[in-house]
């Protein structure tokens, strides 16, 4: 039997029991076997998330946010693949139920989801696990009605509870010979008039205003923030405990977004579900997260709760990310941005150093040694994988400015190398006219 | 940089301009006799643009920012109205004054994946400009490139690349470089960072406050992001649904704004801080409404949460929110009644007298946000019982005669001040009274 590495104790507000998480996420890596070679879009990443709390994974576009979520919903496609790493996933009815095929997948309450087949692992999704995705447009069949979509889902779920042995049949006791009979007989329909009933309900729960009469209409007919409540209706069709928001509000507009925003912390207060949000949007996980988790190249390199990682930033990256952002409350001063870009990820160009090494301000020698994960002093959720965390920054030990000029493809693979900081913080001070 | 310019000649002078598309106008529309359809994308926007300043355009999708950009560039023939651009009306020139205009003022377009052409050498694409108007020798053109690129943070040996070996970043950089060929004076900046990270945003806004100072140029910065525009901006334009409803210096907007709009909008952004979640914040509901039927009076009026009541009427804000709400619902005849008749009838039999209770009661719940004074109580569920029989109208009318709003009635007009804003709450307005009566 595996045994399960021991998370930090949940000592958040003192008074609560100490639970155990819900969600262990253990050394998950994730790579996509392209035609480039091997990228490593997730990276032995290691994460621990709780009963009833909304967890953030921030990073900027292609840091592996979103296939961290695909991973463990297990949703990736070819040809991504999860190639290591253990996904342990509380619930002591679902452990019952698995123990007697999969012992070796069930510790405890505790079950991997990794080393169980697909299609048990699909029997999870709806009931346990749910998603909301970014682009509400593109999410909803165009064909059919919402009501319907979203009724399919209730069906689905309602199909799994009645008969929990055939879940894992693809069919669900629904084959091509119902469906046949369907187009001539009404109440052959895959959808119940009471999975229609349900629909209803659930797209009032969201807040549509006139919900049976919007159940009819196509998505094109709703505007975007209409069809991202449509879909969150979507997912909360089967109940889950376990809700992942994949930039749930990035396609809205703010006005919009606060809305959506307020409806998600409404219903997760209401339902007590988990939530895993990921986002790029700081501002977005200062208003709903609990904790956070800073994702680059693939890692998370800096966590910890709300306060720890936006008020006592360990990890230059985390630095620079909040340096970044415009003010909205003053006029600041020039922004501190990050040089540089987001590394590709390709296997044969990542090394064995610090990712983030040939962006950050602080690199040191210490650095071309990949970072293991340090606590950090103040919160016990707080850790980051950057050596600064036990040693403070020396000029001795510090790395030329051009150390890395052969790891930027694009900037160094020119005659002459243009030195990261000026080639993009635009401080040339010739004169082009 | 709140300094008063009321005496200066602006750069750009943008007086009235609209820009209608019209749907349903094809020959086949035609023949068919539909009528078209105005989508009134910018519906008579004015502002200044002063030398050297930067102006910002901001509001959510929809509100017809980028399509005021490209019209008073004149990319898109305008509906009405005029641009002046250093004394000349922009869409009076022809020929070579034309040309000059097309030199003086350039733009920067937002997805810097489609606003280059994947099959030209980015020498190419910003020299492209250069070979069009026949500025010096090729030698010169090349030379010029190539500072240009070294200008902008590139390295001047890129000029052989194709954009697809650049990141979102860098090509937004060769967008700025071709936008800087020509030595313009004039810019317009659509959405140049909202395709960016925000680490590589940084380096972009950067970047375009260096050159501002360096080129003395001037900007029209078109957002949906507020911090962005706080950051930039000398002075802020907010628009709604094609129309603009304040105007000020950029301090004075984000410190103390006077139209309801831009208060919710300040309000929805989520802020990078801790305070965040603690921040208490009022949303406002509902969506932007489709601009082919904008709603009569103040476009705000739908959503907003200061809407004004007649003078002589005792009611809270949200009661009357929720009221204007319903009326809205009732003139669009956006509301079902089958489903709700449907539940009286289960629940209560044959009985017509309870049934119809049953209706009003079910169908309030359904429709109305907020629980009501019992004045109002009685108004709204007479209305309700006139939806029984369909009789849409009436309840209209008897709703109309209780509750219009000033803001339905007279579309405010920008105040005539430093920081002007188009709300009745600021300018109210004088022959409402006798309009109420005749809705």
């Amino acid at each position: 039997m595996p045994s399960i590495p021991d998370s930090r104790a949940n000592t958040e507000g003192g008074c609560e029991m100490i639970q155990k998480p819900l969600l262990r996420v253990r050394d998950l890596e994730t790579r996509f076997f392209t035609e480039e070679g091997q990228v490593n879009a997730v990276e032995k990443l290691t994460l621990d998330i709780h009963d009833g709390e909304v967890f953030g994974i921030v990073g900027e576009s292609g840091s592996g946010k979103s296939v961290t979520a695909r991973s463990v919903l297990g949703l990736l496609e070819s040809p991504g693949r999860v190639t290591g790493g253990e996904l342990w996933y509380r619930d002591e009815t679902f452990a019952d139920t698995v123990r007697a095929d999969h012992p070796d997948a069930v510790d405890g309450d505790y079950v991997d989801l990794e080393s169980l087949p697909s299609n048990v692992r699909r029997t999870l999704r709806g009931t346990h696990f749910s998603m909301i995705f970014q682009d509400p447009m593109s999410s909803l069949n165009p064909s059919i009605p919402v009501g319907e979509q979203i009724a399919e889902a209730v069906e689905a779920q309602r199909r799994a509870r009645a008969n929990p042995r055939s879940v894992a049949s693809r069919t669900q006791g629904y084959g091509l010979s119902q469906y046949l009979m369907s187009t001539v007989m009404g109440s052959r329909k895959y959808v119940k008039s009471e999975s229609l009933e349900r629909a209803v309900e659930l797209l009032e729960l969201v807040g549509i205003p006139d919900a049976p009469l919007r159940a009819k209409e196509y998505p094109h007919e709703y505007s975007g923030g209409m069809l991202q409540r449509a879909m969150i209706a979507q997912a909360l069709a089967g109940e889950p405990k376990v809700l992942i928001a994949d930039e749930p509000t990035t396609a809205l507009d703010v006005t919009i977004q606060a809305q959506i925003l307020d409806l998600l912390t409404e219903l997760q207060e209401e339902t007590g579900m988990t939530i895993l949000l990921i986002t790029h949007n700081l501002g977005v996980v200062a208003r709903m997260c609990d904790r956070v988790g800073v994702m680059y190249a693939g890692e998370i390199v800096e966590r910890g709760t709300l306060a720890d990682v936006f008020d006592d930033p360990v990890h230059p990256y985390t630095q620079g990310l909040l340096g970044s952002i415009p003010d909205l409350e003053g006029i600041g001063a020039r922004l501190q941005p990050i040089p540089g870009n987001v590394p590709s990820l390709l296997d044969h160009e990542m090394g064995g150093r610090c990712y983030f090494a040939d962006r950050c301000p602080k690199a040191m020698e210490e650095c071309l040694e990949h970072p293991p994960e340090f606590d950090v002093d103040g919160s016990s959720h707080h850790a980051t994988r950057c050596y600064l965390a036990e040693t403070t920054y020396s000029e001795a030990r510090a790395l030329d400015a051009d150390y890395f000029g052969s790891a930027e493809p694009l900037e160094d693979a020119a005659d002459e190398p243009v030195e990261p900081a000026r080639s993009d913080g635009g401080n040339t001070e010739e004169d082009s006219r | 940089m709140a300094r008063s310019r009321s005496d200066e000649i602006p750069l750009v002078r943008v007086s009235e301009l609209q820009k209608y598309f019209w749907e349903n106008d094809s020959l086949l529309d035609r023949l068919l006799g539909d009528e078209p359809v105005a989508v009134r994308a910018v519906d008579g926007v004015s502002f200044d643009i002063y030398e050297g300043e930067t102006l910002g355009l901001v509001g959510e999708s929809g509100c017809g920012k980028s399509t005021t950009g490209e019209t008073l560039l004149r990319l898109q023939e305008p509906t009405g109205g005029a641009v002046e651009f250093d004394g000349q009306n922009v869409y009076d020139l022809e020929g070579a004054d034309l040309k000059a205009f097309r030199r003086e003022a350039q733009a920067v377009f937002q997805d810097p994946f489609s606003s280059l052409d994947p099959r030209m050498t980015v020498g190419r694409i910003v020299r492209q400009p250069l070979d069009i108007h026949g500025v010096g020798s090729k030698t010169d053109r090349r030379t010029k490139v190539q500072d240009l690129l070294e200008r902008v943070g590139l390295a001047a040996d890129h000029v052989d690349r194709y954009p697809h070996e650049f990141s979102g970043g860098q090509r937004q950089r060769i967008g700025i470089a071709r936008a800087l060929a020509l030595e313009p004076e004039f810019i317009v900046l659509d959405e140049p960072t909202s395709a960016l990270d925000v680490s590589v945003q940084a380096q972009v806004l950067n970047l375009l406050d260096d050159l501002q100072d360096e080129f003395g140029l001037t900007y029209l910065l078109i957002s949906h992001d507020l911090s962005v525009i706080r950051h930039v901006c000398d002075r802020v334009a907010v628009m709604y649904l094609g129309e603009i409803v304040e105007i000020g210096p950029s301090e004075d907007i984000f410190e103390s704004p006077r139209h309801p709009y831009t208060e919710a909008l300040l309000e929805s952004v989520p802020r990078a801080s801790t305070e965040e979640r603690d921040r208490e914040r009022e949303t406002i509901s509902g969506d932007v409404p489709s601009p082919r039927d904008p709603p009569s009076g103040c476009r705000f009026r739908t959503r907003c949460p200061k809407i004004i009541p007649p003078d002589d009427l005792e009611i809270t804000q949200p009661e009357y929110r929720a009221v204007m709400t319903l009326r809205e619902r009732i003139e669009s005849r956006n509301i079902t009644l089958e489903a709700v008749s449907d539940e009286a009838e289960r629940s209560d039999g044959d009985l017509e007298v309870d049934s119809m209770d049953a209706f009003v009661q079910g169908l309030k719940t359904q429709v109305l946000e907020a629980s009501l004074d019992p004045r109002h109580q009685e108004v709204v569920d007479a209305a309700i019982a006139d939806l029984a029989e369909e009789r849409w109208e009436e309840a209209e009318v008897r709703l109309a005669e209780m509750y219009a709003s000033v803001c339905e009635q007279e579309n405010p007009l920008l105040t005539q001040d430093d920081h002007p804003a188009a709300c009745h709450l600021h300018d109210p307005p004088v022959i409402a009274e006798h309009t109420i009566e005749n809705p």
